[in-house]
């Protein structure tokens, strides 16, 4: 009889001990991670093939470039991808490597319905280059993106330019300025009257952390 | 004649944004029911399925209801310089060896996109070594390779 009781009560206490120690290791551990993270909600990222969409998402996961780049075939998911900026975590609910190819619009778009921030690319060289039907193609998108967004709530919508080092304006302090300057960005004015606009070269790592700096920036200031 | 068991979608060199779907035969429209269908089936694979092989250039991934991706990267690269590879989807259970093969040695002659000598021999075998197992030999095998990582 003996033995069960100090069986039943040896039991008790070792788990006892286990219990509380366990828990203080969590609590220290807890104490130790805990960084403060903004949430900036789901963002829903489109361009046209070549314009940069994985090396962006490669950025913001702190990677560099591939050397060897490869066409994306298919839908790559990011659930709550998080990046750091200027020392502190922000969190993003989800953001989808697509391939840019006609196919894959509506599915887009309908992450545009439900994501809270849309950013969309623009491959510069080809923009500037006026004998490319690129321009049209990114004309469309962005109609479709303004049709998509004006059925819902307002939402964050911010244009990147990329590959701007193969542009003219790569040598100037101010090429933001100068880009919205030109003829060419008239076609994104006459279907978004004010937009979010930054031009970046994604090969290079100053520009990339500029870039992202300025993306939170514009979320954080207008939630 | 059309083949739906078999599938193939690439996207066009010049980065335009433009696919070109190709059933083994005949060309299809992006736009078509078909191209949707092919489009749908290899998202599927590529989110449920398991990576039955994979080397430099290609890559083999199935699901158990027959549905095969088969990723071929040739030789030519885009205007950018990225590698552009070939999609194909396949259904394992109704294709046979032989429509399969005959497909893929169409590609080079079709499509204009080239390959290594002994690629695609190479990669039809590691199709072909899937065909013919039933329904229960591909569970058997996705779940070895889901869980235990080969089979």
């Amino acid at each position: 009889m003996w033995h069960i009781v100090f069986g039943v009560v040896g039991a008790v206490a070792i788990g006892a001990i286990k219990y509380f120690r366990s828990d203080e290791i969590k609590l220290v551990a807890s104490t130790d991670a805990y960084k403060p993270t903004k949430n900036i909600g789901a963002i829903a990222l489109w361009g046209v093939p070549n314009s940069g969409k994985s090396t962006f998402i490669k950025r913001l996961l702190g990677k560099s470039p591939d050397e060897q780049k490869i066409q994306t075939s298919f839908t790559k998911k990011y659930p709550n991808l998080e990046f750091e900026s200027d020392g502190i975590t922000y969190s993003i609910e989800s953001i989808y490597d697509m391939p840019g190819v006609e196919t894959r619009k509506s599915e887009w778009l309908e992450h545009v319905n439900k994501a809270r921030n849309s950013i969309y690319l623009i491959n510069l060289e080809k923009f500037f280059d006026e004998k490319d039907s690129y321009s049209r193609t990114v004309k469309q998108h962005l109609k479709e993106l303004k049709e998509a967004l004006d059925k819902n709530k307002p939402k964050n919508l911010i244009v990147v330019g990329t590959h701007l080092d193969k542009t003219k304006f790569s040598s100037s302090n101010e090429p933001n300025n100068l880009i919205q300057q030109s003829i060419q960005f008239e076609l994104i004015r006459e279907i978004f009257h004010s937009v979010w606009f930054y031009s970046v070269n994604l090969l290079d790592d100053n520009s990339c952390i500029d870039l992202i700096k300025s993306i939170v920036g514009d979320i954080d200031a207008k939630s | 004649m059309q083949n739906p068991s078999f599938c193939l979608r690439m996207q066009s060199l010049d980065n335009s944004s433009e696919e070109i779907y190709w059933n083994g035969v005949h060309f299809f429209p992006p736009a078509s029911d078909d191209a949707l269908r092919c489009l749908k089936e290899g998202d599927f694979v590529y989110e449920n399925g398991v990576v039955w092989d994979s080397e430099e250039g290609v890559e083999v991934r199935f699901h158990y209801n027959g549905l095969l991706l088969l990723s071929l990267t040739p030789i030519e690269l885009d205007e950018a310089g990225r590698m552009a590879p070939l999609s194909i989807t396949l259904n394992l259970m109704r294709l046979s060896k032989n429509e399969f093969i005959n497909n893929l040695q169409a590609i080079t002659g079709s499509l204009g996109r080239s390959f290594p000598p002994g690629f695609l021999e190479s990669a039809a075998n590691k199709v072909t070594g899937l065909m013919g197992k039933g329904y229960f030999g591909l569970l058997i095998r996705f779940f070895f390779v889901k869980y235990f990582g080969r089979f």
